[in-house]
């Protein structure tokens, strides 16, 4: 009555046939196909050679009659079947993030209001979707900063300004008063230069994050996983196999994953009014203001290009003779605007991040845990 | 039978703790606030499903392949995901009891007593947060200070020159004012560190109000429903759950401590007169006597020394704005940490601390 071994074997067989296809397909992505394809071949011929190895201890133990080897051999045969179905699992995974859709995602667990960085872009799958959030993330972090070196300039040029009022007898010698009115705002370009320290931390963390999924993309520690099926099987070495499992695990499917959350939660921290809750100042427009918005909700950003008589734009900062002479100073862009928008884009890339590292350490110690070892993210997060 | 009984006993037990959970929650009686976000219970159906339907897969690949100890497992399981249900159900009440009564509850401790507009609505606890660190007052101060130091930095700058043939001196007659905008750069590099503190503060709260109950916690629910993610879920909905609980409540809570109650613990300092800084006459650099510049220059040294512009600038930056905002964060943190910690979940102290 019962379901026979051999049954048993063919499902096993026909579950991972299956399977196959879809793997296939996730060649199409992280995974070019070459890269992709290395891997699968490694996983197997790691399984092979591990299930080899095994079979000759196994048959060592026979030989001799060792009770150890015999026992150490079928307890290793189960853990490589056991990692190649953890392999086939991540797999698949990796390869739904290469057929899933962000247009299909954020009308499942998104708002009405998807962002709007994902607007003209709905048919890329997860991964491409990461990467264009962090590109925005890097253009407005840039943007930023090149509004604060703006403003930057523009105190300098105003502090500097000093203006000789001649109201004596001018027509005998140079005898007046001098005077820089716009010294004081001295104040203004120190703190300036400390909001610019800020910015720049932002924009670091956006170009290491990028940077990082470029890591991920390319497929850099795609070959733990071969690794950690021969290592799964090597004495007192299973913990290890098992760590290497959790961290391609949590790069692989949780970043680009926590990434996607980013954007969505991004999209809506400016405030989902129709005023705009923050002004960034940047001459011709502001690349990266899309990060802010939602389709039909946010209105997030408003970029000004122009006081009017000056563009917000850096190379506009040399003043000709006419201006110096009327006293026509490049206007600053506002202070507390400036802080304010540097407060939400130090938020968006370091907080956020931070945030992203401890669901991604929970993730990594419970599924190491699962596989027999404990690994200490937080030790990994301090080195880096 | 008696088992069965048991069984049937403890599912009755189980689904008559839901309904009540639902009746207690009010949730029916609860209306949205404006703009605020509404909790759509397909946000927790669709995790709750999906872990089903997987556990169901499971059970049915462990009764093909005859693993036993996989049963066990997987009923394990099940319990989780029903622990998920109910700890959502749990979140969602908790919500109601934060926006609908201990809101009213603080801010009924304030001295104007005023109940406020929201209340009773969802989001009212994050409006109320928002609009109390909007009225701080230290935008203000940042502005006056930039004044201050605009103005005094233009009268010091004034000197007189004289040359003839190429020949002759500058003497800047004024610039002992320039003593002054040392310490007035300071007040201001703490100030902007209140400024963003509070901008900070806000986008957290618009953060919250909009995400922390369809997307976090939701999206938390999901990952709690499977044993290789549960850590990561529980971390979402402690995380999601407190920035939208604890912190506007420890917000509020702070504010009502230093000045709320009837009787206050302290006068709150009058807040800073406008042009309290600025200097009241110009400084003339053809001004041959030095007592007229001595005199205003002390004249401006006793305004900025004057108690009272002391006391209400360091109250307000100090006390008000930046050691409010790390009490509130520290309160939050310790709180997600806890709730982690009771979901299952380890959220690393180092961690939290990159985030403060």
């Amino acid at each position: 009555m019962g379901f026979g071994i051999p049954n048993r074997i063919a499902l096993l067989l026909l579950t991972l046939l299956a399977a196959a296809p879809s793997l296939l397909n996730a060649s199409g992505m992280v995974c070019n196909p070459a890269t992709f394809n290395d891997t699968l071949s490694f996983s197997a011929m790691a399984a092979i050679g591990t299930i080899a190895i095994i079979a000759v201890c196994y048959m060592f133990g026979e030989f001799f009659q060792n009770a150890r080897m015999l026992t150490w051999s079928k307890t290793e045969i189960l853990q490589v079947f056991m990692s190649l179905i953890i392999v086939l699992v991540i797999l698949q995974i990796m390869s739904s993030f290469c057929s899933f859709r962000i247009d299909e995602i954020s009308s499942i667990f998104i708002s009405s209001h998807p962002p709007a960085i994902y607007a003209n872009f709905g048919s890329e799958t997860m991964y491409d979707a990461a990467s264009i959030y962090l590109e925005n993330l890097m253009a407005i972090t840039s943007t930023n900063m090149q509004s604060l070196r703006y403003s930057l300039g523009a105190y300098e040029i105003r502090t500097t300004y000093t203006t000789y009022n001649c109201n004596m007898a001018c027509f005998l010698s140079l005898v007046g008063s001098n005077e820089a009115p716009h010294s004081g705002e001295s104040m203004q370009l120190a703190l300036t230069n400390n909001l610019l320290s800020t910015a720049t931390i932002a924009y670091l963390s956006a170009v290491f994050q990028y940077f990082t999924l470029q890591y991920i993309q390319s497929g850099v520690f795609i070959l733990f996983l071969p690794i950690a099926i021969v290592i799964r099987s090597a004495p007192f070495m299973r913990q290890f196999g098992g760590a290497l499992i959790a961290i391609f695990l949590s790069l692989y499917i949780m970043y680009p994953i926590m990434m996607i959350f980013n954007a969505s939660i991004a999209s809506g921290m400016a405030g989902t009014g129709t005023s705009p809750a923050i002004k960034i100042y940047h001459y011709p427009g502001c690349p990266g203001e899309n990060l802010f918005k939602q389709v039909g909700g946010s209105a997030g950003v408003d970029c000004k290009t122009t006081d009017g008589t000056y563009n917000y734009d850096e190379e506009d900062l040399s003043l000709s003779f006419g201006q110096l002479l009327t006293g026509s100073m490049p206007d600053p862009a506002p202070f507390t605007e400036q802080a304010r928008s540097s407060a939400l884009i130090f938020l968006v890339a370091v907080f956020l991040p931070a945030v992203d590292f401890l669901v991604i350490a929970a993730m990594a110690r419970g599924i190491s845990h699962m596989l027999g070892e404990e690994v200490d993210i937080s030790r990994l997060g301090q080195m880096v | 039978m008696i088992a069965e009984k048991t069984g049937a006993t403890r599912f009755m037990l189980f689904a008559s703790l839901i309904a009540a959970l639902f009746l207690l929650s009010g949730c029916t009686a609860m209306g949205v606030g404006q703009g605020a976000p509404f909790f759509d219970y397909t946000y927790l159906m669709y995790p709750l499903l999906a872990g089903i339907l997987i556990l169901a897969l499971a059970f049915m690949f462990s009764k093909i392949f005859n693993l036993q100890h996989w049963t066990a497992i997987i009923s394990d399981e099940l319990v989780q995901v029903l622990a998920t249900g109910l700890v959502a159900l749990c979140l969602f009440g908790m919500q109601v009891g934060v926006d609908g009564y201990l809101v009213n509850a603080f801010t009924a401790a304030t001295p104007t007593g005023t109940v406020p507009a929201c209340a009773g609505h969802i989001g009212c606890a994050n409006d109320i947060a928002y609009a109390q660190l909007s009225t701080t007052g230290v935008e203000t101060l940042l502005n006056d200070l930039h004044d201050a130091g605009s103005l005094i930095g233009t009268e010091a700058s004034k000197g007189i020159y004289c040359s003839m043939l190429g020949v002759g001196f500058t003497l800047t007659n004024c610039s002992q004012l320039n003593a002054f905008r040392g310490s007035l750069t300071s007040s201001s590099f703490a100030t902007m560190a209140g400024v963003l503190d509070i901008y900070a503060q806000q986008f957290l709260l618009t953060l919250a109000k909009n995400f922390s109950f369809t997307l976090i916690i939701p999206l938390g629910l999901f990952f709690r429903c499977f044993k290789l993610s549960r850590q990561a879920g529980g971390a979402l909905i402690a995380i999601g759950f407190g920035l939208y609980t604890a912190y506007p409540l420890a917000i509020i809570a702070g504010s009502s401590l230093l000045t709320g109650y009837a009787t206050p613990i302290m006068t709150e300092p009058a807040p800073l007169a406008p042009n309290a800084l600025k200097l009241t006459d110009h400084c003339d650099p053809y001004e041959m006597h030095s007592d007229v510049s001595r005199k205003q220059f002390d004249d401006y040294a006793s305004q900025l020394t004057d108690p009272n512009i002391a006391l209400s600038t360091t109250y307000l930056v100090i006390c008000k704005v930046i050691l409010m905002s790390i009490l509130a964060l520290i309160i939050t943190l310790g709180f997600i940490r806890m709730l982690a910690h009771l979901l299952g979940s380890e959220i690393d102290v180092s961690s939290l601390a990159r985030i403060s």
